[in-house]
């Protein structure tokens, strides 16, 4: 709801995303804080910001497939492997430059989600997910065992740093900027897909398909765009981990990765594009604070153990899906969302 | 004849699997919880027998009931802390819960427990059966055996008495069912202690005499097929579901792995999944159900 | 101008004074401080025997700080990182260590390390040295990357030809290989023991290859089939849950086959988790390095010393010895780039180039890994390449044969 006081006079107006000078103003300034990053803050702190980018982008894919649409999606990382296999084969074998590989990862992991896309239309709540767990076996799968020579096998791939006009992009700083600016159009756009009519048909496939389908929306071809979207978004995410890791293995993207995408966007509330991002945040940063003060913690109170913090993070992890599910379903969002109306009608109570 | 072991043998392992997977099934026929953690009820349950027999070192024959015991009180207990407040849910949050619960039980037991490899008692006497040619595995034999018996047990009591009757009403509708007088919570509660429990047994058998980690819990997911074969409602096709997938996967590991110089035979129970599901979602022997909108 | 050239003249000559008299009582001065960075892994699946790892290698660091770094007046420190066993977390990880720590060289652990850092390290140029046996996917020219030890499959077809020479066999031995496609790894260890195979099908002949899961269901009747192929060895390089479970599908069937495990699931560890060591009576462990029991030998000598001394608290075993091995050769190395360059001004190019100046000799790592003579061509020494074997024998661990020569693999 917009603040007391802002009335919407025109149409466009009223279909705005930023609505008021405000925010407009503060989106600004959060942007500029984000393209200055690596110029106030330590490499470190640049390297775990691409790693939440690079997350970031992965997790919204998989927000508008299973928060929008609600197709359960188990398999992102598979989605994303198949992405950062692309690129990296792309790349190291033909040379392509990412400019190329990049979209072209995307549309490759798309085209795969696609085909479980297909499968959604016939399957539903569980039986889809267990269909996602089975694709992330098979990728798993079947990169070890086709011939070393497509898909580099046990070998994984090694991938040669992404180049702009002959500029190497391999620091941390200039793959920030890489990570920066495709986030950025990602993003933009789930924002724009989710206000379109494709957006309003996953909302309502995922409340009640039979509904929808009455409706007179395509059921099957809306849930197999779904995830044919979910997974283009997993797949540039997947390349440009693949350029910034520069080496593809697939022991990146097993089952508990995806589920760790899960779990981002159950914490920042499902539903919810800035929420996808927010449960990135908090859990990447979670797993950053434990790794940094851990082995203080270890060393401190030596009776714990290291094991026990490992232990501890999985421990908290679950128990924070867990909970999430049970006391607040609609995640950290939600809270917001409640916060922000309250103090947007005080003193008023409703 | 070699054929007739693998197949014997594939027959025997996946009675083991449709032992873990008549988990799933009771948990889910009483109380539409689609368990993603059941490997982790299973490793739990093998931790508790490795604890009663190694570190409270007592004779196996206390040792068991005593792990039984402990592990139906441990099923009870994540039924009141995790699913209770999930009862007239949607399907997704149950789902959610339940990955969110199998990250936690991994998390839970490697702080109890640590990540060291473990030794497991040796429950089944180590020496197989040998007809003629054929050499059976005395764990998987005797497991076999105790899924059938449970299998029709279980069967019989979902099917012809008043309790199992009334968890059965609870899997159809909650609400129906508590609008009737019966009891969603206590029917939940008692499927999660069997759950828990069958979870044990599965444990016991699959681990004899061998090693346990929390990496077992793999098993969990190969079981997943086996479920969804015999239809997620159904526990006497359970059986011969269990029998078709084991079967399935011994003959692909003996035959197709030295082919393609790989193991196709892990990934054979998820390609069966991915053909039923397809298919023929509901199982062999599942309820259709009939959505209204 | 006048003035400006009084002025640093002056300015000259009491510099040069201060020069020469720094100089004058030179080494309790001129300590250089170097940094190592220590990737490990307290919260993933190798947490349990991280600090026993951590342990063995800072108290080698701490020995040479406190005797050899003394003489030459260098001090090393070192921080450990806690990567999980993550590549992710070693990628976000490096930026900061390489901005803080600048450091000389890295002590790195396992498989995620060398993915997440194989492409920096040439571009950062810090060399990492490992403690764990190479990879086939690691095995690349002008590496930045060193394994004391060969690969594990290399150590296999070491063993091999031992066996073949202890068994007095003229033909080749039948082996069977456990792998695994749980992991790239262990997959990759097997592939490069059956291209050796191939390519010296008068020395081995690999039965099979049995691929199975972490945590088998039952290997009965694979094992029946090792059996009446009548395999002279099993070959189990993965894990110890799978070393079990071939044991026990092996007594099963009646078949009294050896076993050979590798160091990071060798005797102690599998024995433990079969239930006690007597269960793996017969069976092997071989690796490149030395192996850990008691005895009057150099490596548990050094381990005594560093016990008492240098407050090394972890048991005498395998893990211990692959950390005490890891620190053995870092610090030698870096000695030999200080007697190449001299204490002032080291970096990680130079620790590297001084790899492979002079070979590491096995009296400098107390016999904790044999002569070392590394190459550009390969991230682990080419030739010269040996292993150690022992075997469980009335229920105990006893070395079988060290210093046996590892053939020539070919990469795969």
């Amino acid at each position: 709801m917009d603040p007391s006081g802002v009335f919407s006079v025109s149409y466009r107006q009223d279909r705005k995303l930023v609505r008021t000078k405000w925010q407009v103003l503060f989106l600004l300034g959060f942007m500029a804080l984000l393209y200055l990053l690596p110029y106030y803050a330590s490499p470190r702190i640049v390297a775990i910001g691409n790693i939440m980018l690079i997350s970031a982008i992965v997790a919204v894919g998989l927000q508008i497939c299973t928060g929008y649409a609600g197709q359960i999606n188990l398999g992102q990382a598979a989605f994303m492997g198949v992405g950062a296999y692309t690129a990296g084969l792309l790349a190291s074998k033909y040379q392509m430059s990412f400019l190329l590989t990049i979209p072209l990862a995307g549309l490759s992991a798309a085209g795969f989600g696609f085909l479980f896309g297909l499968t959604a239309a016939r399957i539903k709540g569980f039986y889809l997910a267990l269909t996602t767990i089975a694709a992330q076996f098979i990728f798993h799968f079947a990169v070890l065992n086709l011939p070393s020579s497509w898909m580099g096998g046990s070998n994984g791939v090694t991938v040669p740093a992404a180049t702009l006009f002959g500029l190497k992009i391999s620091s941390t700083s200039g793959l920030f900027y890489l990570n920066l600016v495709f986030a950025t159009i990602m993003i933009a756009g789930a924002f724009g897909i989710v206000r379109s009519r494709f957006g309003r048909a996953f909302v309502a496939v995922r409340d009640d398909d039979v509904a929808a389908g009455i409706m007179g929306i395509n059921v099957a071809r809306t849930k197999a765009t779904a995830f044919l979207i979910g997974a283009f978004y997993a797949g540039v995410g997947g390349a440009l981990w693949a350029y910034m890791i520069r080496f593809v293995g697939v022991d990146q993207f097993t089952l508990f990765n995806s589920i760790f995408f899960i779990a981002m966007i159950i914490v920042g509330g499902m539903g919810s594009i800035t929420g996808a991002l927010i449960g990135v945040f908090i859990i990447r940063m979670i797993q950053e604070v434990i790794a940094t003060v851990g082995p203080n913690i270890a060393e401190a109170v030596p009776f714990l153990g290291g094991d026990i913090v490992f232990a501890s993070m999985n421990m908290f992890l679950g128990g924070v899906i867990a909970l999430f599910m049970i006391l607040e379903p609609r995640g950290l969002m939600h809270r917001w969302n409640i916060i922000k109306s309250s103090y947007r009608i005080w003193p008023f109570p409703y | 004849m070699d054929f007739l072991n693998y197949v014997i043998n594939g027959a025997l392992i996946g009675l083991l699997y449709a032992l873990i997977a008549m988990g799933f099934v009771v948990i889910y026929r009483a109380s539409k919880v689609f368990n993603f953690a059941q490997g982790e009820l299973v490793i739990l349950g093998g931790f508790i027998v490795w604890y009663t027999t190694f570190e409270l070192g007592l004779n196996l024959w206390l040792a068991i009931p005593l792990s039984l015991v402990a592990s139906a009180l441990a099923g009870y207990v994540i039924e009141k802390v995790f699913l209770t407040k999930l009862i007239g849910e949607s399907v997704f949050s149950m789902v959610m819960v339940t990955v969110g619960l199998l990250i936690f039980l991994r998390g839970l037991i490697l702080l109890v427990f640590g990540p060291a490899v473990r030794p497991f008692p040796i429950v089944f006497p180590l020496r197989p059966l040998f007809i003629g040619d054929i050499l059976i595995p005395m764990n998987l034999l005797i497991g076999g055996g105790i899924t059938i018996v449970c299998a029709v047990g279980l069967s019989w009591f979902f099917n012809k008495t008043r309790p199992g009757l009334r968890m059965t009403a609870v899997a159809e509708d909650h609400v129906v069912a508590s609008s009737m007088g019966i009891s969603v919570k206590h029917s939940i509660a008692a499927a999660w202690i069997i759950g828990a429990v069958l979870s044990t047994i599965g444990a016991i058998i699959f681990l004899s005499g061998k090693s346990l980690t929390f990496l077992a819990s793999d098993i969990g997911f190969a079981a997943l097929p086996v479920a969804l074969f015999a239809g997620l409602e159904s526990i006497g096709g359970l059986v011969l579901a269990g029998i078709i997938v084991g079967v399935a996967q011994g003959l692909a590991t003996a035959y197709l792995d030295p082919i393609i110089g790989g193991s196709i035979g892990t990934v054979m129970p998820f390609i069966i999944m991915l053909g039923i599901l397809l298919i023929r979602p509901t199982g062999l022997f599942g309820w259709r159900t009939i959505e209204r909108v | 101008m006048k003035f400006l050239s009084k002025l640093s003249i002056r300015t000259l000559a009491v510099a040069g004074a201060v020069a020469a008299l720094s100089h004058a009582p030179m080494r309790a001065q001129a300590e250089e401080t170097y940094n190592l960075a220590m990737l490990s892994d307290f919260s993933g699946p190798y947490a349990d025997i991280m600090p026993i790892l951590a342990g063995g290698r800072e108290a080698v660091v701490d020995w040479w700080n406190a005797t050899r770094g003394k003489e030459l007046g260098v001090v090393l420190n070192y921080k450990n990182f806690e990567t999980r066993y993550d590549a992710a977390q070693v990628a976000s990880l490096w930026p900061g260590i390489k901005s803080e720590l600048n450091p000389i060289a890295v002590m790195g652990l396992g498989g995620p390390d060398v993915a997440a850092l194989g492409e920096r390290l040439p571009e950062d140029k810090i060399p990492m040295f490992m403690a764990t046996a190479g990879y086939g996917f690691a095995w690349k020219e002008d590496s930045w990357i060193f394994n004391p030890r060969p690969t594990y499959s290399h150590e296999s077809a070491g063993f091999l030809s031992h066996l073949r020479a202890k068994l007095g066999k003229d033909e080749p031995v039948k082996v069977v290989i456990m792998a695994s496609e749980a992991s790239p790894a262990y997959v990759d260890m097997a592939h490069g023991l059956e291209k050796y195979a191939k390519e010296n099908p008068e020395m081995v002949e690999i039965v099979e290859t049995i691929y199975t899961e972490v945590q088998p269901t039952d290997l009965t009747a694979q094992m029946r089939r090792v059996a009446r192929a009548g395999a002279d060895a099993v070959i189990i390089q993965t894990n110890t849950s799978i070393v079990v479970a071939v044991k026990r599908a092996l007594q099963a069937n009646g078949a009294d086959i050896p076993i050979m495990m590798s160091s990071h699931n060798g005797l102690p560890a599998s024995g433990k988790a079969a239930g006690g060591i007597a269960q793996l009576e017969g069976d092997y462990e071989s690796y490149g390095m030395a192996i850990a029991v008691e005895g009057d030998t150099a490596p548990y000598g050094f381990y005594q010393m560093l016990a008492s001394d240098y407050d090394l608290k972890a048991p005498w075993n395998v893990v211990t010895a692959m950390g005490m091995a890891q620190g053995s050769y870092v610090v030698t190395v870096i000695e030999h780039a200080i007697e190449a360059n001299g204490a002032a001004g080291l970096t990680g190019e130079k620790v590297r180039e001084a790899l492979f100046l002079k070979p590491i000799t096995t009296e400098e790592t107390h016999g904790m890994l044999p002569t070392l003579q590394f190459t550009p061509e390969a991230p682990f020494p080419l030739e010269g390449l040996k292993v150690n074997v022992a075997q469980v024998v009335d229920g105990k661990i006893v070395i079988d044969a060290t210093n046996v020569d590892a053939p020539v693999v070919n990469k795969w």
